[in-house]
């Protein structure tokens, strides 16, 4: 019985601590990415995301540099920035977005969509996430993955590599978020 | 005039296998645009809170200025957090929020186990831009003044 009351303390302890505090930040934030080809494959990780949550609107900005991500090979790091995202004319990617349904009283493991607005190598696109929303450790961890089309976004690959890069990519995420205190 | 010819072809084909070679050899021995290593040449020193506040300033200046560059940094730790597997020291910036994000080479190990909150250190690494606070990738530490 007291192990029962505990953990409802303990849950509406977490719920009303989320309640309380309104606005989560992330700065180190994990997105990696895929491409699978029968030629090679390859992925890229970047581990400097940056993500602000806002329940006052259930909103969820992120913001990422695309120079930030590192690949195995050095010659694939050089491509990917120099000819593919161009990251000197779009050095960062975002995406904004919207929490549908969220309920921040109920502290369980919640999956919920967010839909927004990604953009990458300066094209913006209507986008679909779905998002896994937990407690881990008293920390708001977000995760999931989608998967975009390269085409979409206007990203050029030379004809000669096509074949060694995927059309869609798959793409994974983890954002652990800490109380916005400013 | 046949043996000329001969001669020319050869000649033709040496020289494209030299200047393949030569590619190769430059290719593969060309190091991760990340690498930083004790040796890297540093381009830039500069204090954790000047570089934050050039990057506020002026951001498209400051991403000409360091972006990709190898930059030694001298600051005060706010911060040591292990995440992903990686370490990262946060150096203070100049005001309470923004900071320089440095996430180090993972040979810095032992070194990392001696920094604490509040050391002054200096160490140096690849520069990537800013987002809420400016990012340096695989960083090495040179010097612990408060060692």
């Amino acid at each position: 019985m007291n192990r029962i009351v505990l953990l409802v303390l303990l849950l509406t302890g977490q719920a009303l601590s989320l309640n309380a505090q309104k606005r989560f930040i992330a700065r180190q934030g994990q997105v990696t990415f895929f491409s699978y080809t029968s030629v090679e494959n390859i992925e890229a990780t970047n581990n400097q995301v940056f993500s602000i949550l806002d329940f006052n609107k259930n909103e969820l900005a992120v913001s990422i540099l695309m120079r930030a991500f590192v690949f195995p090979k050095a010659l694939m790091q050089e491509h990917f920035n120099e000819s593919y995202m161009e990251s000197d004319i779009y050095p960062k990617s975002t995406f904004e977005g919207d929490i549908i349904d969220f309920d921040a009283s109920l502290p369980t493991v919640q999956t919920k969509i967010i839909k927004g607005r990604l953009t990458v190598h300066g094209i913006t696109k209507e986008k679909e996430i779905k998002t896994k929303i937990e407690f881990i450790a008293n920390t708001l961890v977000f995760s999931g993955s989608f998967d975009m089309t390269v085409a979409d976004y206007k990203i050029k690959i030379p004809p000669i590599v096509a074949g060694n890069i995927a059309k869609t990519i798959a793409v994974k995420f983890r954002f652990e978020f800490q109380p916005y205190e400013q | 005039m046949a043996t000329r010819k001969k001669i020319l072809t050869l000649t033709l084909i040496i020289t494209s296998l030299l200047i393949g070679l030569v590619v190769c050899i430059y290719t593969l021995s060309k190091k991760a645009s990340n690498a930083v290593s004790e040796n890297s040449n540093v381009e830039v020193k500069i204090g954790s809170k000047e570089l934050l506040a050039a990057f506020m300033k002026d951001e498209a200046t400051a991403n000409k200025n360091f972006v990709e560059k190898i930059i030694e940094v001298e600051g005060q730790v706010r911060d040591i957090t292990f995440l992903n597997d990686r370490y990262t020291i946060l150096l203070q910036g100049q005001g309470d929020y923004a900071c320089l994000m440095c996430d180090m080479n993972p040979e810095q190990i032992e070194k990392i186990g001696q920094i604490k909150k509040g050391d002054n250190i200096t160490l140096k690494g690849i520069c990537k831009g800013f987002l809420m606070d400016a990012i340096l990738l695989n960083c090495v530490l040179i010097k612990n003044s408060d060692e």
